[in-house]
């Protein structure tokens, strides 16, 4: 059996997955698939239950979840009802940040701007014909996009500051009901601008144009369960951390040496 | 030129789509590395006929880059384009990867590759081989060659019986030893772009494989360059005996341009004896190394002009094939048609087009 709880309210949102054995056997194999894309944290097997934190589930869309185990394939379907789209960040879930579409407590969308998208196709105009010949490689580059956004509070704007800052490509989930032309996915944020506007409503507000280019998925690893609280808790001391962890790396993703 | 269909040399002069399918054989895996733009090339006259210069994704994937960085890793492309639900890729080159670089910062992973005769001019006859006069040049090549790739399929045109004629003794590279037999026999030997051995006779201007054409109702050509190289160009062709055991009766032939009319003409101002020096060990007689000299000169003296044109591509021209081509008229020049020898090439991966650099058979285009 397999269920799937929303966490809108959470800081960062997330949806846990638990799975159950039937037959009262344990698990010996699983893979947990979002909308038919492997989840990048893998519920451990070994038991006769399993669960699984995800991060990255679609807002105000229904997600199906698929786990092929040894004994046979559970779907279950859960709606994230988060009233905000989010940002999300490629290893750091705790960096996700949450946007608003009207002027509430978080920060704000104030425009999703254009779109410009170059064909990759290449032309050629052979000697003596008044028409191009055009040569496709593959299909046209999705476009990349301009968003606008607006901050109100210094911690707004350290929360984007936070997730732009070490450059990874950033998950965007826009809610269902928003009805925007705003296709979900991973996009590198390829420039940003963050100004202050000289008619200043407040003391902190700042608008951020930020433009975007879509990437496929980055090759990362998080570990759910390894915090900076975890870290603290497992008793090692700063003394031990390169005994244990052979890399920043292993630490990371918290695969001992030992 | 490689065998395509009819619709594959159709599809070229319209709107459509092209595809490149790039592989590397590794111990225990193929792998199938994504392009991201790249460029095959062909040269006559040189020991790396076909080459590749690609820039595949995965620049951060230290894995792969190591998986696909081993000596003696076979590399596959095959290009071509599709029309409707139909698409025919064929290959363009197969060969080993020469150099890859690990590229951080852009995500890139630029790689040079090149077919078979790279491997074997690297090779040294060491200790040397030493092949029987009874043993056809065709029967000699197909062995040096197998002695390193032993299932090398070859084939054959037919158009050289001879035999080597006395013992040889080869001491230097294996590559370097094929093609001594195979201008001896009045052939070029290369590697097809299937991996497979070719040997044909010297190609001449005659019997175009296609036609290359500007507006009409077969529009490929895009560029049309001509160049006329006016120096450096050979006259008089020296064969040389070449074999070790002394055995040739004749020590040296030189065949050079007597006609006083001719622009190469070495009493002509300024010209003077300009000769390329051949060996040829399996030439017993004097007829046989003048015919050798004459046809080398032949081939030497069509350089006097080269075309180089910016088509769309058809990868399955080979170097050496002749091609129709039907000039635009310009400002004051009428059209032309001329048939002429393709001499090299670069295939754009990428963006469906190529240029090729042709020249005539003997006199000039």
């Amino acid at each position: 059996m397999i269920t799937a709880t929303p966490f809108p309210m959470e800081t960062p949102p997330r949806v846990l997955i638990e799975l159950e054995s039937d037959t009262g056997e344990v698990f010996e194999s699983i893979r947990l698939y979002r909308d038919n894309q492997l989840v990048r944290t893998q519920p451990s097997t070994g038991g006769l239950t399993a669960s699984a934190v995800d991060y990255f589930m679609a807002v105000q869309k229904e997600t199906v979840y698929r786990a092929v185990t040894d004994q046979g394939v559970f779907t279950t379907t859960v709606l994230m009802a988060s009233p905000n789209a989010l940002l999300i960040h490629a290893s750091q879930p705790t960096f996700t940040v949450e946007v608003g579409k009207d002027r509430t407590s978080t920060t704000t969308f104030l425009a999703i701007g254009d779109v410009t998208s170059s064909s990759a196709a290449t032309l050629h105009r052979p000697i003596g014909s008044a028409v191009s010949i055009a040569k496709r490689s593959g299909p046209r580059p999705l476009g990349s996009r301009a968003v606008l956004l607006q901050t109100f509070t210094a911690d707004q704007a350290i929360a984007l500051d936070r997730i732009l800052a070490d450059d990874t490509p950033i998950l965007f989930r826009m809610p269902g009901s928003w009805q925007v032309r705003f296709t979900d996915g991973w996009y590198q944020v390829t420039g940003y601008n963050e100004a202050l506007p000289f008619d200043m409503p407040a003391e902190y507000y700042r608008e951020w144009s930020l433009t975007l280019e879509p990437v496929a998925e980055p090759k990362l690893i998080v570990n759910e369960i390894w915090s900076w609280e975890a870290l603290r808790d497992s008793g090692e001391t700063w003394e031990s951390l390169p005994l244990v962890w052979d890399t920043w790396v292993d630490l990371r993703i918290n695969n001992r040496s030992a | 030129m490689w065998e395509v269909s009819q619709d594959f040399l159709e599809s070229i002069p319209v709107s459509g789509d092209i595809e490149t399918v790039v592989t590397v054989e590794v111990p225990g895996q193929t792998i199938v590395l994504d392009i991201v733009s790249g460029a095959v090339s062909g040269q006559s006259g040189s020991n790396v006929r076909r080459q590749a210069n690609l820039i595949v994704s995965g620049g951060d994937d230290k894995d792969l880059y190591e998986a696909v960085s081993q000596e003696g890793t076979e590399i596959a492309i095959k290009h071509g384009p599709s029309w409707g639900t139909q698409k025919e890729i064929i290959p363009v080159l197969t060969g080993f990867l020469s150099v890859n670089n690990l590229q951080r910062g852009d995500g890139s992973f630029p790689l040079t590759a090149a077919d078979y005769g790279a491997n074997l001019n690297d090779q040294a006859l060491k200790p040397s081989v030493t092949q029987s006069g009874s043993m056809t040049r065709s029967q000699a090549i197909f062995e040096l060659v197998a002695g390193s790739f032993p299932d090398m399929i070859f084939h054959d045109d037919g158009s050289d019986t001879g035999t080597l004629s006395t013992d040889q003794t080869w001491t230097g590279k294996r590559w370097e030893a094929v093609n001594t037999l195979a201008t001896d026999g009045m052939t070029d030997v290369f590697f097809l772009p299937d991996g497979s051995l070719q040997r044909r006779a010297y190609p001449v201007a005659a019997d175009p494989v296609w036609s290359v054409r500007a507006g009409g109702t077969s529009p490929v050509i895009l560029t049309e360059k001509r160049a006329r190289q006016l120096d450096s160009l050979f006259n008089a062709v020296q064969v040389l005996p070449g074999s070790a055991n002394g055995t040739q009766d004749w020590s040296s032939v030189l065949v050079q341009i007597t006609n006083p009319s001719s622009p190469r003409y070495p009493g002509r101002k300024g010209i003077g004896l300009r000769v390329k020096d051949i060996q040829a060990p399996t030439a017993m007689t004097v007829e046989e190394a003048m015919a050798l000299g004459a046809a080398k000169l032949d081939q030497l003296q069509g350089a006097s002009q080269t075309i180089n044109l910016g088509i769309l591509a058809n990868v399955a021209l080979e170097i050496g094939d002749a091609v129709e081509v039907y000039t635009s008229a310009w400002e004051g020049t009428p059209a032309e048609s001329l048939i002429a020898i393709v001499d090299a090439f670069n295939i754009d991966l990428m963006d469906g087009s190529m240029t090729v650099d042709l020249r005539s058979g003997s006199s000039g285009i």
